[in-house]
Formats: C-alpha cells, sequence, structure tokens
C-alpha cells in the first residue's frame, strides 16, 4: 500500500509522543499528516480541499473525541473520523461508531490496522467527494432550467406520459414534448432512465 | 477496742523496757557489790570503787541518764559503806562525801558521753538505713520509671507505624482513583514506542533503506520508553509502603512530580493548572513520597471541587522566608460551603458524596510530622485556598 497522491491525515492527539510517532509511520506509506494538540487548532487550520481523514484521540483536554465528532457534524464538517484511545471501553466504542466513526482503536494500536482504517477512511472521502461533486454539477445543470422546465421534469421522472404531464400542468402535449427536449438538452442526460437516476441523486422534490 | 488493746499493748511494753533498764541498773550496781565483797575478802586491803564506777558507766550506757542515776543513787551508800575513812560504817565524812560526788559524776559523766556517742551512732546507723531504704525505693522507681519509657517509646513506634500505614491506604486509594489516568500515561508512550518501532523497521528494510528516518525513530522508541518508565517509577514510589525516610526535600520538585501523576486527569477535566514555583526554594527535611502525596490530594481535591463550575483554574505557588517555605493551593471550585475552613482537617468530614473523608485529616498528620502545619481559607471571590507551610531543613 502506498499513498503517493496527495491526501491529508488530520490527527489531533494532545500528547506530542503520539502525534510524533504517528508522523513517523505515515511517512513510511509517504502520507502528509497534520497535528494538533487541541480540537480548536484543528478547526482554526486552513484545510487544503484534499480527500483526508481524521485522527481523534477520545481523551481531550476540556472535552471528549465523542463531543467534538459531534460538533464537528454540527458545524457541517463531514471528515472519516478514526477513534483511537489510550482505555476504550466498549460503550465507548459503540457510542462512536454509532455517531459515524469509521473505526476505533484502542491504544497501543497495531499500525496495520490504523493504516488500512486510514486507507479505507480517505477511500470514503475520496468517493464522497467524488459524489459531491457529481451532486454540484447536476446542480449547476438543474439550475438552468426554468421553472416551467423543473416542474415538468419532476413529473417526467415519476413516469408520465407526456399526455398525462400535459394534462396535470394544463397545457398541450407538443408544449410538453419541447420542454422534455431542453430537459434533456440542458441536463445532459441520454435516456430517460439517466434523467431518473439524475433526479434520484439531486433528491429532486416532486411538485 | 482493738485500738485500746493495742495502746495499752505498746504501753506495756515501753513501760517493761523502762522497767527494765532500771531494774538492770539495780543489777549492776548489785554486781558491782558482790564483786567489791569478793575483792575484800581476797585481798584485805584499801577497798576500790572501780567496780561500782564500772557499773554507772555501763548502767549510764546502756539505759541513759534515768538508769545512770538510779545507779549512781544505788552505789552512793555501798561507795560510802567501802570508802569511809572508818570501814564499813555508814556514818558521812564531809570529804568521803566530796570525793563520791566527784566519783560519781566522773561515773555519769563517762556513761553519759558513752550514751551520747551510742545515741549518735545509733541516730548514724539510723540515717544509714534510711539512706540504704530510700536508696532502695529510688533504684525501683527508676525501674518503673525505665519500663514506663520503654512501653511508651514502644507505643510511639506503633503510633508512627499505624500513622505510616494510614498514609500508604491514602496513597493507594489516591492512584485508585487515578487508575484510568495513570493507564492512559502509561499507554500512550506504549502506543509511541510500538508505532516507532515499527517504523524503524521499515525504513531498515532494503526496499526503502533510509537510515536517517530508521535512526530518528529508534530515538523516539527511547525517548518514548523512557518516558513510560518514569511514569512506571513514580507510581511505584507511591504504591510502596516503604517507612518514610528524611532528607531534603525539593518543594518545587514534589509540585512537578506529584502533577506529572495527575496532569492527564486535569487536562481531562479541563482544569487549568498555573505553577508560579519559586527558584532557589530552600530544601525541607522530610520524606518527598510523603509530601508528594500531601500535594497529591490537595490538587485532587481541588478538581474535584471545581467539577461542577464552568471556569477551573488551579494556581500552585511556593514561597519561602528565612525558616519557612510555603505551598499555597488555590482553585476556583465550591469551596467550603459555609463551613468552617478548617473543619476540612477533621477526619471524617467531607464535601465529596462518596469521600471518606480521610485524605486532608492524614495530610495534616503527614505535614505537622513535619513539623509544618496546614491551613484552610475561603478563596475569593470564590473557591478554598490550602496552605501548607514547612520549616527549612537545617543543616548540620
Amino acid at each position: 500500500m502506498n499513498f503517493e497522491t496527495p491526501y491529508v491525515v488530520y490527527v489531533v492527539d494532545d500528547d506530542l509522543s503520539i502525534r510524533r510517532a504517528l508522523q513517523r509511520l505515515l511517512r513510511t506509506v509517504g502520507l502528509r499528516m497534520e497535528g494538533f494538540e487541541l480540537p480548536a487548532d484543528f478547526l482554526a487550520f486552513e484545510r487544503p480541499d484534499l480527500p483526508s481523514c481524521l485522527v481523534l484521540d477520545v481523551r481531550l483536554p476540556g472535552s471528549s473525541g465523542l463531543e467534538f465528532q459531534r460538533e464537528l457534524s454540527q458545524l457541517g464538517i463531514d471528515i472519516p473520523v478514526i477513534f483511537i484511545s489510550g482505555h476504550g471501553d466498549i460503550p465507548m466504542s459503540v457510542r462512536a461508531m454509532k455517531a459515524g466513526a469509521c473505526e476505533f482503536f484502542s491504544k497501543p494500536f497495531r499500525d496495520q490496522e490504523l493504516l488500512d482504517a486510514i486507507q479505507l477512511a480517505i477511500a470514503k472521502d475520496k468517493e464522497h467527494r467524488r459524489i459531491d461533486r457529481e451532486i454540484d454539477d447536476l446542480r449547476q445543470r438543474l439550475a438552468v432550467l426554468t421553472a416551467r422546465e423543473r416542474q415538468v421534469f419532476s413529473i417526467l421522472v415519476t413516469g408520465q406520459l407526456n399526455k398525462q404531464i400535459g394534462a396535470a400542468i394544463g397545457t398541450t402535449e407538443s408544449t410538453v414534448k419541447a420542454h422534455r427536449t431542453q430537459i434533456m438538452r440542458k441536463m445532459q442526460a441520454n435516456s430517460l432512465p439517466e434523467l431518473v437516476r439524475m433526479a434520484d441523486k439531486l433528491q429532486l422534490q416532486m411538485a | 477496742m482493738p485500738r485500746l488493746n493495742a495502746f495499752a499493748r505498746e504501753s506495756a511494753t515501753f513501760l517493761d523496757m523502762r522497767a527494765s533498764r532500771y531494774a538492770v541498773s539495780l543489777a549492776l550496781v548489785a554486781v558491782a557489790l558482790c564483786l567489791t565483797l569478793v575483792l575484800q575478802y581476797f585481798e584485805s586491803g584499801r577497798p576500790t570503787l572501780i567496780p561500782f564506777f564500772a557499773a554507772i558507766v555501763v548502767a549510764a550506757w546502756l539505759g541513759g541518764v534515768g538508769p545512770g542515776c538510779v545507779a549512781a543513787a544505788a552505789a552512793l551508800p555501798a561507795g560510802l559503806y567501802f570508802y569511809a575513812k572508818t570501814l564499813h560504817t555508814v556514818s558521812i565524812a564531809p570529804d568521803n562525801v566530796l570525793l563520791f560526788f566527784f566519783f560519781a559524776a566522773c561515773a555519769m559523766a563517762g556513761g553519759l558521753l558513752s550514751t551520747r556517742q551510742r545515741g549518735m551512732r545509733d541516730s548514724l546507723d539510723r540515717a544509714h538505713s534510711e539512706l540504704e531504704f530510700k536508696a532502695i525505693a529510688l533504684s525501683s522507681t527508676n525501674d518503673a520509671l525505665r519500663i514506663e519509657m520503654t512501653e511508651r517509646r514502644r507505643a510511639e513506634l506503633a503510633l508512627a507505624d499505624t500513622r505510616a500505614k494510614l498514609a500508604h491506604s491514602a496513597r493507594l486509594m489516591a492512584l485508585g482513583e487515578l487508575t484510568a489516568s495513570i493507564a492512559h500515561e502509561i499507554n500512550q508512550p506504549l502506543a509511541a514506542v510500538a508505532t516507532n518501532a515499527n517504523c524503524c523497521l521499515h525504513w531498515l528494510e532494503p526496499a526503502h533503506f533510509d537510515l536517517e528516518e530508521a535512526r530518528e525513530a529508534a530515538a523516539g522508541v527511547v525517548q518514548d520508553s523512557t518516558r513510560a518508565n518514569e511514569v512506571i517509577r513514580r507510581i511505584r514510589a507511591m504504591a510502596c509502603g516503604a517507612p518514610p525516610e528524611r532528607g531534603p526535600v525539593d518543594l518545587n520538585a514534589v509540585v512537578r512530580e506529584a502533577l506529572t501523576l495527575v496532569d492527564a486527569e486535569l487536562r481531562h477535566n479541563g482544569v487549568e493548572t498555573r505553577l508560579a514555583l519559586v527558584q532557589d526554594l530552600p530544601a525541607v527535611s522530610g520524606d518527598a513520597v510523603q509530601l508528594q502525596q500531601v500535594v497529591l490530594n490537595v490538587v485532587l481535591n481541588a478538581m474535584e471541587a471545581m467539577a461542577a463550575v464552568p471556569a477551573r483554574t488551579l494556581d500552585l505557588r511556593t514561597a519561602h522566608d528565612d525558616r519557612h517555605v510555603a505551598l499555597t493551593a488555590s482553585d476556583t471550585g465550591l469551596g467550603f460551603r459555609d463551613r468552617e475552613p478548617n473543619s476540612v482537617f477533621d477526619a471524617f468530614v467531607t464535601t465529596k458524596p462518596e469521600g471518606m473523608g480521610l485524605g486532608l485529616s492524614i495530610c495534616r498528620t503527614i505535614v505537622e510530622g513535619h513539623g509544618g502545619h496546614m491551613s484552610a481559607r475561603e478563596a475569593m471571590p470564590r473557591g478554598a485556598v490550602i496552605e501548607i507551610v514547612l520549616p527549612v531543613e537545617v543543616s548540620q
């Protein structure tokens, strides 16, 4: 396993030895690491737009890692979290996993397991980012549609015929047909099933 | 009745003794008379008064003045009888009387002198025996005192031993409360050691050989294992029940050592610890482990008192003058809640729901055992201040 592509692993742990050791470990696989003593330092850091994951110590000064995980989701920071704990117990790990953590390791952890988890988390983030980008793209296309076209689009993807759509919005079948051509062009869809998948991704609201 | 009887018996003996003394003096004179008669029978010369003289002397010597006089009186007619110019008459010639009185006076004087000497000897004897008695009494009192002192010393040793054991159990209890944090303190460097060692192995593999990286990782192993070792050493010192040892102790170092054990706990509880340790603090004489225990206890108490308040600051300050070294710990916790501050040092007094109320009481015993004292007061605007004052070690 070797990450040569630019990814970042963030580590929040108040223990300098752990941060240094992790830095060395990640260097062996060519990963860039940014270490932080306090959660606030992590929040203040200007994060590059790169696939990344966060390795978080459960026991943090002032607050617990679990609280910080909650805080992150409240702040809308969507990043895969891997917990490491000096004295992890089962209820704690269950809570962490329920809150969406990728993994939960007790110190001392197995380096390879941690690296595997980091790889998985980064892959997850990469996929996440890809989907995000795709949705962004679709949203941009959607934004070009007129209000009328958007209305037709939302009914169209439910599988209704042009005639039925025309009746629903009070227009002729040929007008609906013209709208439909516009929608397919603007959304860059080659077929109706593709358009339906796009609508799915956009979670388009039914009119 | 029994008392009266006893009195009668005693006076009878007394009378008996007096009477027998007089009887003895009369008997002596009678013996002297017989002796003179016997002497005269064998030697028809001029009679001698020496037997009477001897009788009076002996009577006075044995019986004192009274019997001496009686003997003299009894000897008078006999002496006159024998010593008169006209032998064997009782008629009195003036020069005979004079001679006899002279003779009697000499006899009395001799007797009295010897009586006095005897009296003096008696009182000397009495004094001597009294002295002997007193000496015996004194030595037995001495023995009793010595036994008492040994007992006392043994009791004191037992007390000191009990106190040390109590302090030890209190230490173990404090360590028990810190188990999670101590496990964390040991696990952290151990995790770092394992990771560093793995990194070192990685860089030593031919595929990605990098000596500089490997060396750096190995240095990390050394550093972190030293740290783990330090934590274990401190815990062992706290946990072991070795008897307290006296030696010069740097209170600043004591504070720092104690803090390393609770550092993680303090940070986890969001306590900001501020240290103001003066430089060149004179050493105090005492046991470093016990003093660390006191600091640990004070810090843990402060931390618990601040658990329910939002702003948690613990100030630890050292100061000194010519003869004393002081450590002040002030927190921003709930304080004493209308209680007399110094009552926290009483046994079984606690502000904690599940506390035993022994910690600070033991701390005070330890501090007082070091010749110092411990006091508590309210902090302004809120919280508690605990002050420990210890005497500076006097260099011999």
